[in-house]
């Protein structure tokens, strides 16, 4: 399978550090700092043409770093693995992806408030499927929008994009005072929506349950720099059950998800 | 969905204790009980025609004592589920469904000698399959034929069944040995084609994918722990989880995960033992 791989250059240092085998996606000029990387994403969806039998991928300057992954590996992974699939997640956080019900519940986590805020983003634009109580774990969760999809994956994409950019410029109403509101992110301060973006990929998936998606073993990419990277067994426990839980929706799996979660918050709010 | 569930009864005192929502399926003459509930499900398949649209099912009268469900929760099970459902499953035994990798070889190490013997039987009816490399759970393992299902799963079900009877019937196979050789159940001992039989269903159902259901009754909660009474509920929980996700992901690590859990409750429940003693 044919790949465009590119990375996002905000600075002549990233445009001269670009990893052999990706290319180019300048921006430079980083117009919208307040939409990171839903700027040049945007940007190159609305001006050019995607071919159907092309994986496109639009990576941070960060993610060899924070994946371990360099161009070689993501080829020799699809040549064994790939089969026609529409998205391929490679997505890092092992520990976050696992520990928590779902990425909304693990944002709100460190975000206050995102969890209400794509729910209420929901209710209005995606006919109120309701992600507060949806499932997420390594299979469907993709974090820093590291990921390989195809046109029809990136058109979809694009159109959740466009709504929550819509929403977030409409200005005076609750969901984009929400939307706009600013929360931590280590020592910076940025809006809610930005946090809510970078979780599109993985509400594509949970509102198109068709959609093939491949991913990269998480746990052979790096876990988070937060506490909850030291709860490695517990993590794989964690995902199973929710996997169990998808399948069976026999509640006592999720009864002894949660179970372990509480453990592992509890544990980390005494550290 | 429309049901039609039979309860096999054999004499006059298990007719007593059917379930009146169950139809009374009649083996009191019990002509062939080396068969087991083989024979009276053998003979209502081979004598009636069977409608498209209903779920059949053919229960021993132990139903209720091993599942502890009543038949007109069933019933109202079967109202409420999508006419795309080929197989509804009832099975008990939480623990060995998900302790072992598969129920062949749960047979083998519940049935003394026998995994050489049903590897052999397995090969003739599908010899691209390895016993080894089959990952079943608690929702497709099949104990006690405690299932019900459509006309095509029972065909393809008698189908295989009707290759094991043959190769035991006739004393010229070179199975029937195999398939005729007694093997404990218990107190008594039973004739492995009895247990292979009942593992057909699981086989089907893993081969064909079939689009089926388990029914929950609170399984882990009732569970009555044969294997490893010392050993938490959980852990099995834990087991079935890890099979579960190596089928979605099909990553080896799972299973070594599921391997390694099992070898640690084998060595814990040993050593509690020794303590107890």
């Amino acid at each position: 399978m044919k790949t465009q791989i590119y990375q996002i250059c905000y600075s002549p240092e990233t445009l001269a550090s670009v990893p052999e085998g990706f290319l180019t996606l300048d921006n430079l000029r980083n117009e919208r700092p307040d939409w990171r990387e839903y700027w040049p994403i945007r940007n190159f969806l609305l001006s050019n043409h995607l071919s159907d039998d092309v994986l496109y991928g639009f990576m941070s300057p960060k993610f060899t770093s924070k994946t371990g992954l360099k161009y070689e590996d993501i080829q020799q992974f699809l040549k064994s693995n790939y089969e026609n699939h529409d998205i391929v997640s490679f997505s890092p956080f092992w520990d976050l992806s696992c520990i928590f019900k779902n990425v909304f519940e693990q944002g709100d986590f460190f975000h206050t408030g995102l969890a209400n805020a794509c729910q209420e983003f929901s209710e209005s634009h995606l006919s109120g499927i309701d992600l507060i109580n949806s499932i997420t774990h390594s299979e469907n969760t993709i974090f820093c929008n590291y990921f390989l999809a195809k046109k029809r994956f990136w058109i979809l994409w694009l159109e959740l994009g466009e709504l929550l950019y819509e929403a977030s410029n409409k200005e005076g109403t609750d969901l984009s005072i929400k939307l706009n509101s600013e929360t931590n992110y280590g020592i910076q301060k940025l809006p809610m929506k930005i946090f809510i973006q970078e979780r599109l990929a993985s509400i594509c998936l949970l509102l198109n349950k068709n959609i093939k998606c491949l991913a990269y073993d998480s746990f052979k990419i790096g876990p988070s720099n937060t506490l909850f990277n030291q709860f490695l067994s517990e993590s794989i426990l964690s995902n199973s059950l929710k996997f169990s839980y998808e399948k069976t929706h026999n509640e006592v799996y999720l009864e002894k998800f949660s179970e372990i979660r509480n453990e592992i918050i509890k544990k980390i709010n005494t550290i | 969905m429309k049901t039609e569930i039979y309860q096999i009864f054999y004499s006059e005192e298990t007719e007593k204790k059917l379930d009146p929502e169950f139809i009374p399926l009649d083996n009191s003459s019990n002509e062939r009980p080396d068969w087991r509930e083989y024979w009276p499900i053998r003979k209502f398949l081979l004598s009636n025609e069977m409608k498209e649209d209903v779920m059949y099912g053919f229960l021993s009268p132990k139903f209720k004592i091993k599942t502890n469900i009543n038949g007109d929760d069933i019933i109202s099970f079967h109202e409420s589920i999508s006419s795309n459902i080929e197989l509804i499953n009832f099975s008990p035994y939480f623990d060995q469904a998900s302790f072992y990798q598969n129920i062949f070889e749960q047979a083998s190490s519940v049935h003394k000698n026998t995994a050489n013997k049903i590897s052999r039987i397995i090969y003739e009816i599908y010899p691209e399959l390895q016993i080894s490399d089959m990952v079943m759970t608690s929702e497709n393992v099949i104990f006690c034929n405690f299932f019900t299902a459509k006309k095509c799963f029972w065909k393809k079900w008698l189908t295989v069944c009707e290759k094991i009877f043959e190769w035991a019937e006739n004393s010229e196979s070179p199975l029937s040995k195999d398939l005729n050789s007694l093997s404990n159940h218990g107190e008594e001992d039973v004739q492995l084609k009895v247990f292979l039989i009942e593992r057909i269903a699981s086989l089907l159902v893993y081969i064909d994918n079939i689009n089926l259901i388990k029914y929950k009754a609170n399984e882990t909660e009732n569970m009555e722990n044969s294997i490893m009474p010392s050993i938490r509920n959980l852990e099995f929980l834990k087991l079935d989880s890890y099979k579960m996700s190596y089928l979605k992901t099909l990553n080896n690590d799972y299973l070594t995960i599921f391997s390694e859990l099992r070898q640690e409750l084998v060595e814990k429940h040993r050593s509690l033992k020794t303590t107890k003693n």
